[in-house]
């Protein structure tokens, strides 16, 4: 069987940026947001339009539109949709065909006027949520994540308390970034007393709606070096999917395709689930860092609160009750966007649909330090189940010199969290 | 009547005897006829053994609460009931989940809880359209 490791470090990242604002925009449409995600990404990396040979993106406008859009005849396109975490499973496919010299130069893109929904299309039920969902009063990612999160209670005496932490975490590295929407500090006591959404969540539970657009470039590593930043290697990717309809999930408090991701990342950057000195995790409900922490074996089954308890996971609070190296367990959401710009990292991806995972890592050799981050499931259809690891070097990290976040999930609150 | 709820839609044809057994208060369920496999979400090919002759059994109508949540607001433009209800996926005696809501219960996390035992209570919407709701059982 062919072995990803030969891959490892084959392809870098290097170019990342978002488009030219975040928030809420309701005089750009999506297409609009992608197309400034993608200019402004292929000038961080020194390139122009012309030299992208590959696009990948996924949601409601194809790469083929993209390539028209951008005026360019791409020889290589990727749609794969598969939820929030497309654009991290991307990664993986990026380096997969720049490797085999299917590209040269990719693109991956993220545009979503997810807040305005300016150039949208509407959302149309599918016939499975539409006959087994809808009926009964489900939509959106709060009515579903919501299960997972009431069944972990269940099974392991999770607290609303303990999910609390984890909002109280995320929101002090969220404090740290000028582009975050939500900078004050905020306690558990604020999080209990926010307005009621749907049990076991509250407003400050669940994550934020942007719009936004996000890119990243990459090329193969013989390249990079004519590109103008220091590049971040790509060293392990990993992808996995369980499910769609969340009844289908095997063990709700249990994602597989975490787990699958995971495992496949770590195989092929020649690392286990404990080496990591700073993981990342999609925090788009305060459930989903912590079980994505049990799905990847860096906290025990039912463990994963404990990595945010008493600010572990806080950007001062180093440890992790885990053997892992001083592990940061911190998320970057949408309602607070953490650190991403110095860990670039960030090649964020929002999602839409979990049920599909995906892992990836990078460093730059010798790694120095490690930095991983887990994208996930802004499921607009489950949860958890669409989480990405992503892992990069510290070195790139460390020379300041690493593009924004792509991010697209900044700014005000999803609209169905509207009164 | 006013319809109070999204109706289901669009209604497939290989859910089809699933909607047409509701109308007589009966809980169908998809069964595979080569392994045995119960499952739910009605679908074409058996997802245990992947063979294509499926038919129906008539479900007991009781199971357990697996999960739940208590909504305070509306998700759905078409939902016209007043929060808070209360969001349930319920595991059938035979096996499969399904989504559905809690009825007969005040929507209360402290009068809920998982793996409570649930049953069948049929709810008709209109001449086509029955839904399977659940409610506690003693």
């Amino acid at each position: 069987m062919a072995d990803m490791k030969a891959l490892r470090n084959s392809a870098c990242v290097v170019g990342v940026d978002e488009s030219d604002e975040i928030g809420t925009l309701p005089g750009k449409s999506q297409l609009t947001l992608h197309l400034e995600a993608v200019t402004n990404a292929v000038r961080d990396a020194g390139l122009k339009v012309s030299d992208v040979d590959g696009i990948f993106t996924a949601g409601q406008h194809s790469p083929a539109l993209l390539g028209e859009a951008l005026g360019i005849s791409p020889r290589y396109v990727d749609g794969t949709t598969v939820g929030g975490c497309s654009f991290i499973i991307m990664v993986g496919h990026a380096v997969a065909a720049l490797h085999h010299g299917l590209c040269d130069v990719a693109v991956i893109s993220h545009g979503e006027s997810g807040r305005s929904g300016v150039g949208v299309s509407p959302r149309r039920d599918t016939s499975l949520t539409g006959q087994f969902e809808a009926p009964f009063g489900f939509g959106g990612a709060p009515t579903l994540f919501g299960m997972i999160t009431t069944r972990h209670m269940h099974e392991y005496g999770t607290t609303l308390e303990q999910w609390a932490q984890v909002a109280v975490s995320t929101r002090q590295w969220a404090m740290r970034n000028p582009k975050a929407a939500r900078r004050e500090p905020i306690t558990v006591a604020d999080v209990l007393g926010s307005r009621p959404v749907v049990y076991p969540f509250n407003l400050l539970n669940i994550c934020l709606v942007t719009d936004a657009g996000g890119a990243v470039v990459l090329t193969r590593a013989d390249r990079a070096k004519d590109c103008a930043k220091r590049p971040v290697y790509v060293r392990g990717v990993g992808e996995g999917t369980e499910h769609v309809m969340l009844t289908q999930m095997k063990d709700l408090t249990f994602s597989e395709a975490t787990r699958l991701a995971g495992e496949k990342a770590f195989r092929m950057a020649g690392v286990g689930p404990h080496d990591f000195d700073h993981i990342m995790l999609y925090d788009a409900f305060t459930s989903g860092p912590p079980i994505m922490l049990e799905s990847l074996g860096i906290a025990k089954r039912g463990e994963g609160v404990r990595h945010f308890a008493e600010g572990r996971s806080t950007p001062t609070g180093a440890a992790s009750p885990t053997p892992t190296r001083g592990c940061t367990a911190s998320s970057r959401s949408s309602r607070r966007r953490v650190s991403c710009a110095a860990s670039a990292a960030s090649v964020r991806c929002r999602a839409r649909s979990s049920r599909s995972s995906t892992a990836w890592a990078a460093c730059s050799p010798p790694q120095a330090r490690w930095s991983c981050r887990a994208s996930a499931a802004r499921s607009h259809r489950p949860a958890l189940d669409t989480p990405a690891i992503v892992c990069f070097d510290g070195s790139g990290w460390s020379s300041g010199r690493l593009p924004s976040a792509v991010s697209t999930e900044r700014g005000a609150r999803a609209s169905w969290l509207r009164r | 009547m006013e319809i109070d709820r999204p109706l289901p839609s669009p209604i497939t044809p290989e859910a089809k005897p699933f909607w047409d057994g509701l109308r007589e208060q009966k809980l169908l369920l998809p069964k595979c006829k080569a392994c045995g496999h119960v499952f739910f979400y009605p679908r074409a090919v058996c997802p245990r053994c992947s063979a294509r002759d499926i038919g129906w059994i008539q479900a007991s109508g009781r199971g357990t609460l697996h999960a739940f949540e208590i909504a305070y607001q509306v998700f759905n433009k078409a939902w016209k009931i007043k929060p808070p209800y209360v969001l349930a996926m319920v595991e059938l005696a035979e096996g499969p989940r399904m989504m559905s809501n809690l009825v007969n219960v005040e929507p209360d996390p402290r009068a809920i809880r998982c793996d409570m035992p649930v049953r069948v209570v049929f709810s008709k919407l209109t001449d086509e359209i029955t839904l399977p709701l659940f409610e506690p059982a003693r």
